[in-house]
């Protein structure tokens, strides 16, 4: 008896018709989120550095200079700006996308891979008594690989999952469009304040500035002699500003993230008259196919 | 340009000035505590400004979405249970076509 069934022909049809969603949207968007927490992260303690440091080098200009008390100078020693309040609410704002991220890969992963053929194959070995019962029957040896009916469901169940997946994924981009929308605004926003204000390149700055003028002093200070001055120009060589220059990884890795929620949300589904149409196709083939035994 | 930043570059400009002036007058008590002094408030309004940023979102704009995407993971292990069950009976006709061969 080899006449296939018509019904095995049209899940065989079905799941010829199977698109598998691409993954590489999801993971880029996950990929995104994770660098934009980083960059941001990165970026306020960048900031947090650079203002310490200008601060030292206001101080160490009235230091050197010898201007005012040292009890004066002690608190200018001390003093420092704090940010870390400022990195905390915008890190929980990247957890909170992080949460969505981790849903977005686990809806991936869940859909990618070969779960459902696993689990066939855990059905075949808890019903591989019932051959071995006919066998026992009939006196005869019953194959148990896998038969046309157990591939044409598995096949079926990757085309479910794969077009409810990728229709789910095209929704949930499109819902997260606001919230990624708020983050973009948020990094507008202290791009306005940090980057065009120039309140970052400012910090690097007024380090600059302040160790011009404390090697000002000592080149001026008349009871430094060539050895004091060579020691100071010395310690000017090994010196360098502490920097804010994560600002363009922030912007970079957002700009990535809205690409990434972009292709997601623009991911290709069949539609319903579609996938009807090139199911019905690939049964008159499948249909046609077989050899009728004699 | 909001008032802050106003300021800020105003401050900016005359911390610039002292600057410049510190080069040629170093050691000026005047210049060193007017420019500490200018550099201060202009950390003070930065400082205010990205602690207390109100364009920060206060509450999770990814609750709804996060709630959406974890409900389908829970469809997708639905979806596979169904299949388990299916592919067991599949399996079963299979068997018995095979018999039948």
């Amino acid at each position: 008896m080899h006449h296939t069934l018509p019904a095995v022909a049209l899940l065989l049809a079905l799941a010829g018709c199977q698109t598998a969603p691409s993954a590489a949207p999801a993971q880029n968007f996950v990929a995104a989120a994770n660098a934009l927490t980083q960059a941001e992260s990165d970026y306020f303690d960048q900031i947090q550095a650079a203002s310490n440091a200008s601060h030292l080098a206001l101080a160490g200009t009235a230091y050197v200079a010898h201007v005012g008390s040292f009890d004066d100078i002690k608190t200018k020693l001390a003093a420092h700006d704090d940010f870390s309040h400022a990195k905390a609410v915008r890190l929980a704002v990247m957890t909170q996308l992080q949460n969505y991220a981790k849903e977005v890969d686990a809806i991936t992963a869940a859909a990618g891979g070969s779960w459902i053929a696993d689990d066939v194959k855990s059905v075949n070995n808890t019903t591989k008594n019932i051959p071995d019962l006919l066998e026992k029957a009939t006196g005869s040896k019953i194959p148990v690989n896998q038969g046309a009916v157990q591939t044409a469901v598995t096949d079926l169940g990757n085309v479910i999952v794969n077009n409810v997946t990728a229709t789910e994924l095209q929704g949930l981009a499109k819902n997260a469009h606001d919230p990624i929308a708020a983050i973009a605004n948020m990094i507008a926003q202290d791009n306005d304040y940090i980057e065009t204000q120039h309140f970052a390149s400012g910090l690097g700055k007024i380090q600059n500035d302040d160790m011009m003028a404390m090697l000002s002093n000592a080149y001026t200070d008349p009871n430094a002699g060539p050895a004091a001055r060579f020691s100071v120009f010395m310690t000017w060589q090994d010196w360098h500003p502490v920097l804010v220059t994560k600002g363009k990884d922030v912007a970079d890795a957002m700009t990535a993230l809205t690409n990434a929620n972009d292709a997601l949300a623009a991911g290709q589904t069949l539609s319903a008259a579609d996938f009807a149409k090139q199911a019905f196709e690939s049964a008159q083939g499948a249909t046609a196919t077989p050899t009728p035994a004699k | 340009m909001p008032a802050s930043s106003e300021a800020v570059a105003d401050l900016e400009a005359a911390s610039d000035a002292i600057s410049a002036q510190l080069i040629s007058n170093p050691g000026n008590a005047d210049l060193i505590n007017a420019q500490y002094n200018i550099q201060a408030e202009i950390d003070a309004i930065e400082t205010n400004l990205l602690n207390n940023a109100p364009y920060v979102p206060q509450t999770d704009p990814f609750k709804a979405v996060t709630a959406q995407a974890k409900g389908f993971v829970t469809t997708l292990t639905n979806i596979k249970t169904a299949f388990k069950a299916a592919a067991g009976l599949a399996g079963l006709i299979d068997k018995v076509i095979g018999y039948i061969k």
